[in-house]
């Protein structure tokens, strides 16, 4: 059948703009999505939420000395400890361990908490983890040897996602600090763990200095 | 509406107050305390290697240009020395040491947005007896849309310098702060 050459061209006109259209939207949809890429969006942002704080005496592993209350609430749970830090800690070798420690004292007793005084027989303490940012290192150089612009953000996102975590247990790490009267501490000590298998009871010992003396207090506890 | 700009009135006044007492707020009378600041050159040249690049973090540097201004009004009387003092007149000893450092990158051209320095301070007497132990934590951020002069677009050797200084800036401020208002201080400055 013979198509007049009149709608041969008309047909031929709106296919062409059809084409050009569909290819103007596609630029349109990769640049949203470049775009989308770049700039930062606050939905994407990891949240980590506060862990809750309760009174030392409070939770179930605690100890008393004189004036002096810990207590702490050890986060086995994998779950746990993905809801709190935005990745699965015990699998990496640490443990974290809440701890809040009271100086109830109405006299002028302060105490000074030093994290390097702070003693896990059998493993060794003042190690903070550090979540590992070489899959999003890898992904990245294969992504740019492969020309992946997906790729590559993809592992961008994965390597900001990294630096944020570790940042975020930096922050919530317990520091070294002095107990005035009536004052509590609080933060997250990472104990290191096997990686692999069952782990051992944790004996842990904080020595709390008097300020100004030389008289200590031993916070002791197993769990 | 006419709750609404009730509401607008209020809080209103309410920053205005805030705002005048802001400004007319005593500026913090300095611990009667003859002190000495410890920066050792070990200190002064200390790096932490951190971060998800391992970068390298020359804190020392810069806190050893920040923190004698900031401390400067904290106590009656401020000495610097780059050792222990053994003798002298100093009432106390301060020791400052940094304990960790560490920054969060933007997923835009790898450039480093926040950093966090975290300085641990001892406050010694002169028979070497720990008063006061403290960490404080400095933060600087950073905008990366806003376009910042002679700056490396990746991992940005200026930026960082800026950042590295402006959390140590910011950690010699919460010291000089934390420093005020330690009961234990105040207690020797009022003993002496």
């Amino acid at each position: 059948m013979l198509i007049p050459r009149h709608i041969e061209e008309a047909l031929r006109l709106t296919y062409a703009s059809r084409m050009r259209s569909a290819g103007r939207h596609l630029d349109q949809l990769i640049c949203f999505g470049i775009l989308s890429c770049l700039i930062p969006n606050p939905c994407f942002a990891l949240k980590f939420p506060n862990y809750p704080v309760r009174a030392a005496s409070d939770y179930s592993v605690n100890a008393e000395q004189g004036s002096l209350t810990i207590g702490v609430q050890v986060l086995d749970d994998l779950d746990e400890q993905k809801t709190y830090f935005q990745t699965k800690l015990s699998p990496k070798g640490f443990l974290p361990v809440f701890v809040v420690i009271q100086n109830a004292a109405a006299a002028q007793d302060s105490y000074i908490f030093d994290k390097t005084k702070v003693s896990i027989p059998s493993a060794a303490t003042n190690a903070t983890p550090q979540a590992s940012s070489k899959a999003a290192m890898g992904t990245m150089l294969a992504s740019v040897a492969a020309g992946s612009l997906v790729g590559s953000m993809i592992a961008l996102k994965m390597a900001a996602d990294t630096s944020e975590i570790s940042e975020e247990l930096l922050l919530k790490e317990l520091r070294s600090t002095t107990l005035s009267p009536g004052v509590s501490v609080r933060g997250f000590l990472y104990i290191p763990i096997p990686k692999k298998g069952d782990r051992e009871k944790v004996h842990l010992k904080i020595p709390m200095l008097k300020s100004g003396s030389e008289e200590a207090v031993d916070l002791e506890l197993v769990f | 509406m006419m709750i609404y700009s009730r509401f607008l009135l209020v809080s209103a006044a309410a920053w205005a107050l805030s705002a005048m007492v802001a400004y007319g707020q005593e500026p913090k009378i300095p611990l009667p305390l003859k002190a000495s600041l410890v920066l050792t050159p070990e200190f002064c040249a200390s790096e932490i290697r951190r971060g998800t690049f391992r970068e390298r973090f020359a804190v020392g540097e810069a806190a050893c240009t920040t923190l004698e201004p900031a401390l400067k009004g904290t106590f009656s009387s401020l000495t610097v020395t780059n050792a222990l003092p053994t003798s002298g007149n100093s009432q106390l000893v301060l020791v400052p040491r940094f304990v960790d450092a560490g920054t969060v990158i933007g997923w835009y051209l790898l450039t480093i947005r926040q950093m966090d320095v975290f300085l641990e301070w001892t406050a010694k007497d002169m028979s070497g007896k720990t008063l006061w132990l403290e960490t404080v934590h400095g933060s600087a951020t950073h905008d990366p849309l806003a376009k910042h002069a002679g700056e490396d677009p990746l991992m940005g050797r200026a930026l960082l310098k800026s950042l590295i200084a402006n959390s140590v800036k910011d950690a010699a401020t919460q010291s000089a702060s934390k420093m005020c208002g330690a009961p234990e201080l105040i207690k020797v400055a009022r003993s002496h």
